[in-house]
């Protein structure tokens, strides 16, 4: 059994320790946030939080979750901070299809819980292990700047 | 079924790896979770504390645990500045939260790219291995021995690489420092070449009276255009020695002795004249370089 703590809970998994935590997270809790998009690390639509790190959940071993904390988007979306961006990034115009959204998302949430006043090269760095085929990424750095600017104390 | 072992310290490893020979070595698993080789018994590395350390040796050079992330020493003030920079250039955030370095020379892929920063910093592999007794002993080697081919490395079946040591006080000395990634885009990308560099030059009349410009230290390592790094330290002793102005005069002829030597491939990456022009370039902007006194 690998147990951790997920979106706050303690959980345990069956998982086999080398079975991808993507899918342990889809298939064995039912958690749509984090997606897969290559399977091999490049895309980040599978990111999630590890102990607030970002991490690409598809090539993360479930055995190395072991003791730690996991969060996904799903456990995120009932933050203020997740609101904030939720908020910045419709209004930046940063969701198109919304397939890169999710990782998106948690990039920015590890960026700004480490930096509250990131440039656009640092946000642009946070983001560039996720590939948007949408928007060309502008938008997206704009929603993140964005809510910096209206986070007052919430990173 | 998989038989999953977290080992609470580098020893509780050993002792493990030990019991079963040839057991997976797995750290932050974003190579072999990509490669996905089965196994039957795998060591979680990432679970051992002390496997984490960075530590100044007895002797100055910096010890770095198997298990330190790249997110974590990039953190580390203790670690070169060469080394930050490269480590700033490898994949994307979340693959730097995971991956190690130790799992970089372990892989010992030909484009890895530390590889090149850490064949000019005279890194060894610290190798440990249990005794019957269950007590461990270590051994070193340096890295580029340590690699012997593409993914092939100089570890026995119940040996797990515990740490990887740098020769930090010589490197602290070149007052030159030249590192290069050239790839397809600024992040996730596996590099074409690679390139890391120092050297130290004497300026005016040093202590033991040896002339202005005098190149004392010479190193250059060369990534992606074999099957490892490059280094040729029978070039750099030529090199050492020679005045600035003396190398600048001989610049052809040593970029051609260097490229006589450097044999790149063509793949779906890039072509090996690309490659070539491209190291040819690197060598000779960083031997441009030494007549800049910082």
């Amino acid at each position: 059994m690998i147990t951790f703590t997920l979106n706050g809970e303690n959980v345990s998994s069956r998982a086999e320790p080398m079975d991808r935590l993507l899918d342990v997270l889809r298939g064995e809790f039912g958690l749509h946030g984090p997606k897969e998009g290559c399977g091999e690390g490049e895309c980040g639509a599978c990111a999630c939080l590890i102990d607030g790190e970002l991490h690409n959940s598809c090539i993360t071993p479930a055995g190395a979750v072991q003791g730690h904390s996991v969060v996904t988007l799903d456990g995120f979306r009932q933050t203020p901070q997740y609101r904030l961006l939720e908020e910045t990034f419709a209004e930046a115009g940063a969701v198109q299809c919304g397939f890169c959204t999710p990782g998106m998302t948690m990039a920015a949430q590890a960026i700004l819980s480490k930096n509250p006043h990131p440039d656009k090269d640092t946000i642009r760095e946070a983001i560039s292990g996720n590939l948007c085929r949408c928007t060309g990424y502008n938008m997206i750095i704009d929603a993140i700047s964005l809510a910096a600017e209206r986070g007052h104390g919430l990173w | 079924m998989v038989n999953a072992y977290y080992p609470k310290s580098a020893d509780e490893a050993l002792r493990i790896r030990h019991a079963h020979p040839g057991a997976q070595l797995v750290c932050g698993g974003t190579d072999a979770m990509v490669r996905k080789v089965p196994a039957e018994d795998v060591i979680l590395l990432g679970s051992a504390a002390d496997l984490k350390d960075v530590t100044r040796e007895k002797d100055g050079r910096l010890l770095i645990g198997a298990a330190a992330t790249y997110a974590q020493l990039l953190r580390n003030p203790l670690l070169p500045d060469i080394l930050h920079r490269c480590i700033t250039g490898i994949a994307s955030p979340a693959v730097r939260s995971a991956g190690t370095i130790a799992g970089n020379v372990c892989n010992a892929p030909p484009a890895g790219d530390t590889l090149p920063v850490l064949y000019i910093l005279d890194a060894q592999a610290v190798i440990g291995r249990a005794a019957e007794d269950g007590t461990c002993v270590f051994r070193r080697e340096p890295v580029p021995e340590f690699i012997k081919g593409v993914r092939k490395i100089d570890l026995a079946p119940d040996e797990i690489v515990t740490g990887i040591s740098l020769d930090l006080p010589s490197y602290a000395d070149m007052n030159h420092r030249y590192y290069e990634k050239v790839g397809a885009r600024k992040a996730e990308a596996i590099s074409k070449v690679s390139f890391a560099a120092c050297a130290r030059t004497a300026s005016g009349a040093g202590e033991d009276g040896a002339p202005a410009g005098t190149i004392e230290a010479f190193r250059v390592s060369f990534g992606s255009v074999g099957v490892s790094a490059l280094r040729f330290p029978d070039l750099e002793r030529e090199i050492c020695g020679m005045t600035v102005r003396e190398a600048a005069g001989k610049r052809e002829l040593l970029l051609s002795r260097y490229m006589e030597r450097i044999h790149p491939i063509s793949d779906q990456r890039s072509t090996a004249e690309y490659r070539g022009q491209v190291c040819r370039n690197l060598l000779g902007t960083f031997l441009d370089s030494l007549a800049d006194f910082p």
